[in-house]
Order: C-alpha cells, then structure tokens, then sequence
C-alpha cells in the first residue's frame, strides 16, 4: 500500500499578475483554508522580500522555496551567488526544500560539484532539482548528464519532477518517470494542452497527457504540488476541489494492487 | 488611410472629432484626427505601444485635452474651454487597464459613490442601481467584500459595473484585460459581449484580436498618432491594406495563435 502524499500550493498557481497583486501571503492562507498541507513560495512573485519573507514563515505553512535562477550560470560555471541567495530565502522562509533548475550545467569542463556538496553540507535545506522548460535543464539527457556527474561526485540530489514540462521539450513524460522515479522527491503536478503554436498548462482533468500514469510510475509518500491555473468565481473552493481531487488520486492509487 | 470618417448614412454620429492634434511638449501624440462612431457601434482600437490609441479615447472624455480640433460627444461640444466637461463625463463611462477601486469602500460602496454625488441619487437608490449592474456582471455575491479580496478580473467586472451605474450612453475600455492573467481575461471579456449585445456604444483599445473578430463593427489601426487603417472585422483580418497593419497583425496574431 502506497503512502499518501501531501498535498501542496505551488503559489503560481493563482496566476502571475493576482500574486503579484494580493502577495503570496494571501493565497498562503487561502490554500490552508482550502486544506492544503503547505506552499511552495515562488522567487520571482516577491514584491517585497524583506518583509514578505517573515510574513510568510511566520504562517508556517512555507514547505518548498522555489528560485528563479538557474544553479549554473550560461558559462556553466556554477552559479553561487544565485545559490547563496536561493538558500537565505528559503531559510528565511523556513523552508526545508530549495527547488532551482540546473540553468547552464554541461557548459565549462568543471561545473564545480565539490563546491556545491561543500556549500549544501552544512545547510538543513534541501536542495531539489527541476526539471524546466529550457532545452540546457529540461530534457531527459541533460538531466540524465547531471546526475551522473552529481552521483559520480557523491552528491545525490533528489528531483523536482514536474510532470507538464516534459511536453514543452517534446519529451515523453512516461519515459521520464521511468528514468527518474528513484531519485523523485517531489512532484509538480500540471496537466498540459496544445495549442496551435505551444502547450499551455491546464488542470489535470483537462489535460491530454497521461498523468494519472506518471503519477503511478513516480515514487508514493513525496509530496504533489498543483501547478496549473486556479481560478474561479470562489477561489477557496475552486483551489479545495482540485486538492480533494488529487487526496482521491492517491487514495485510488493506494488501493490499487 | 481609408475612409478615416466612415459611419453609416443618415444618423449623427454620436462621438465626431474633427482634426484633433495633440502634443506633449514637442511631441506629436495625435496627428489629423477624425472620426464619427454612430450610436450603439462597437469600435475596436489596436495598434502598437505609444501609437495613441490610449489617448485617443481618453480625449473623448477629456481625460486629455487637445491642442487643435474639435471634439463632440452626444451633441456636447468638449473642445469649448472645457465648460462642458462635467456633462460629458456623466455620458461616458471608462473602464481602464488598473481597476482604479477605492481600496477603503466595500464593492457596493465603490459602485454607489458616483450616482449619489454627482447623480444625487438616494442612498437606497443607488444601491439598488448599484445590485442591479453587479447582477449584471454576475457577482453580486462580492458587494459586501473590498476589492483586496476579489480576483483582477472579478474587479474589472466591478469597475464595469461602476461606470454603467452612471448609465452612460458611451463606454470607453482602455485595455482592459492587459493587466489580468490569461484565465481571467475571459471572464471580462464575457462581460463586454453582453454590454455589445445590448447595444452599448463602446470603445475599446484591446489587443485581444478574438474580441475585436466576434463583437467590433469597425476595427480602427493606429500608428505613430494617426488613423492608418479602419475597416470592419472580416475585411481588416482578411485584406490590411496598410504594411504596419499587416506587420503590427502578423506580430499580435501569432504572439495570441489566433
């Protein structure tokens, strides 16, 4: 029997220009009153760090810190200043995950690993790895490059696996899973539709991808965030059926055989 | 240009502006403007950023004045040392980009402040016109909240109802869906189709080209501060005749997938 997973907000859900306007703070205490089991608090949707940060650790609902820069900078030179900033966010958060994508890695003949393992060593965050919507950090062989050359420099990082960005690559979700599902600490969850000139994300029940098979292949107990559109006349209740949607997903698939 | 003054025979128009100019400072914002819109014409304004579509419609209000031309709206002349101001703005409702709601007053209290101090209505009046129009944008449920606690496109519907509380003849959008994530804009656009459908006069500057194919009776292209194209829907999409028209749809149409 499967573990259930917690459920959880990624806070880009509620759209980018209604964070912005409202502040994280409040959709933070809209998904709890929804029921959710805590947020994933987005970088680039602070208006104002210094005090929002507080704010926001102070609800205590803040389990994931999500960076909008890429850990390896274009040069493939490991990007520092970007984690440092990335693990004082999220510690201020009161985070205990740090999701960034690998940005630039496979660019410069050392990526300085060792200097990674050195900065997390010390850390009680938990750095998680996405895969993204960018050909250098989102397809399978590039993230399939990066953990090998982590596993090989004895940092074994656990993965974002954000089961729509797949398909803005062209990648196969499934395959994915497949690959990837030991190392998967935690799941994105977006349904996905094409539209003429590029995919755009949408909530599970209307999505053309197999999600309830990716869902099955990835490993149970790690947490699901909803990252596709909520929006509706009543936000709670919108934002409460989807979350009761997904506790049935995984009861479904706990009872399964 | 093509027929910058076209508007169907035999009824005054109800908007006319005649060789407007307008500058900011050295600059020339508007350059040879004329235009009639017939009464109950729904009018979609597009163009590039900084061609004067915003302030096009905001001189028919005379949220901007004009430095040369006349303007003339339900027979009111605007451009007469701004002596008829007042008259016009009780005509013409605006809807703009930023919702622009008091942040202090209830969505009830936001829509009854106009009708009461500058229509004079009661108190129980204007709540009563003020549930009549969030009916009509289909929120009424939201009168009692503030607006910090509504959705952007819950609050532009609000500010739509706002203005028809004023029930204006003539209702002017200045992209009002610019400031909204993609699954809100429906919501407001949904609104607008109603307010078209039951013959509103409106103006709307919008790049939402989808709007503008299934409500507009004339789509109006500006450039550099001029008319350079109108035409109605079928024909403006099918046939531009203008090379920035065409660019300015080639860049809007595949950026929206239309």
């Amino acid at each position: 029997m499967r573990t259930a997973p917690d459920i959880l907000i990624s806070l880009a859900a509620f759209g980018a220009a209604e964070v912005r306007r409202h502040g994280q703070l409040y959709f933070t205490h809209l998904a709890r009153l929804a029921g959710a089991d805590g947020v994933e608090v987005r970088g680039e949707l602070l208006r104002d760090a210094p005090v929002e940060l507080p704010a926001l650790r102070a609800s205590g609902c803040v389990r994931v810190y999500s960076s909008p820069e890429g850990l390896w900078r274009a040069d493939g030179r490991l990007d520092s200043a970007a984690l440092q900033r990335a693990l004082a966010a999220a510690t201020q958060l009161g985070a205990s995950r740090l999701k960034m994508s690998i940005g630039g890695f496979g660019a410069h003949a050392d990526p300085g690993l060792g200097e990674l393992q050195a900065r997390l060593a010390g850390d009680a965050v938990e750095l998680v790895i996405e895969n993204d919507q960018t050909l250098r950090a989102g397809t399978i062989p590039a993230l399939q490059r990066f953990f090998a050359a982590a596993d090989a420099a004895g940092l074994a990082l656990p993965m974002t696996f954000d089961m729509g960005n797949w398909h803005y690559l062209g990648e196969c979700p499934q395959q994915a899973a497949a690959l990837f599902a030991p190392r998967v600490g935690y799941v994105h969850c977006k349904g996905v539709q094409r539209r003429p000139d590029k995919w755009v994300a949408v909530p599970l029940a209307d999505s053309a991808a197999p999600w309830r098979a990716v869902l099955r292949a990835l490993p149970a107990g790690v947490p699901w965030a909803i990252e596709y559109p909520l929006a509706g006349e009543d936000l709670q209740a919108v934002t409460q059926h989807e979350i009761e949607r997904l506790r049935a997903v995984a009861a479904e698939q706990q009872e399964a055989p | 240009m093509t027929n910058a003054t076209a508007s169907p025979a035999g009824a005054a128009p109800i908007i006319r502006m005649e060789g407007v100019n307008k500058w900011y400072g050295q600059f020339q914002v508007l350059t040879g403007i004329d235009l009639a819109v017939q009464a109950g014409e729904r009018i979609v304004v597009c163009g590039p950023s900084g061609s004067g579509k915003s302030t096009l419609i905001r001189c028919i209000n005379r949220l901007e004045t004009v430095q040369q031309g006349r303007i003339e709206v339900d027979g009111i002349e605007l451009t007469a040392g701004g002596r008829n101001v007042d008259k016009v703005r009780a005509e013409v409702g605006m809807v703009f980009q930023q919702f622009n709601l008091f942040p202090h007053l209830t969505i009830l209290q936001n829509c009854m402040l106009a009708p009461m101090r500058s229509r004079g209505m009661q108190k129980a009046e204007a709540e009563e016109v003020a549930m009549k129009y969030l009916r009509r944008v289909r929120i009424p449920e939201q009168a009692h909240k503030y607006p910090s606690q509504l959705s952007g496109g819950q609050q532009q519907r609000v500010a739509i109802a706002r203005a028809l509380c004023m029930t204006p003849k003539i209702m002017l959008f200045d992209e009002p869906t610019s400031a909204l994530d993609p699954e809100m804009v429906k919501e407001v656009l949904d609104t607008m189709i109603g307010l078209a459908e039951d013959g509103m006069t409106m103006l709307c500057v919008t790049h939402e080209m989808g709007f503008a194919r299934s409500v507009a009776d004339r789509v109006i292209f500006m450039a550099d501060g001029r008319i350079v194209e109108q035409a109605p829907p079928a024909q403006f999409f099918a046939h531009p005749q203008h090379e920035k028209t065409r660019t300015f749809l080639g860049q809007i149409l595949s950026s929206q997938h239309a």
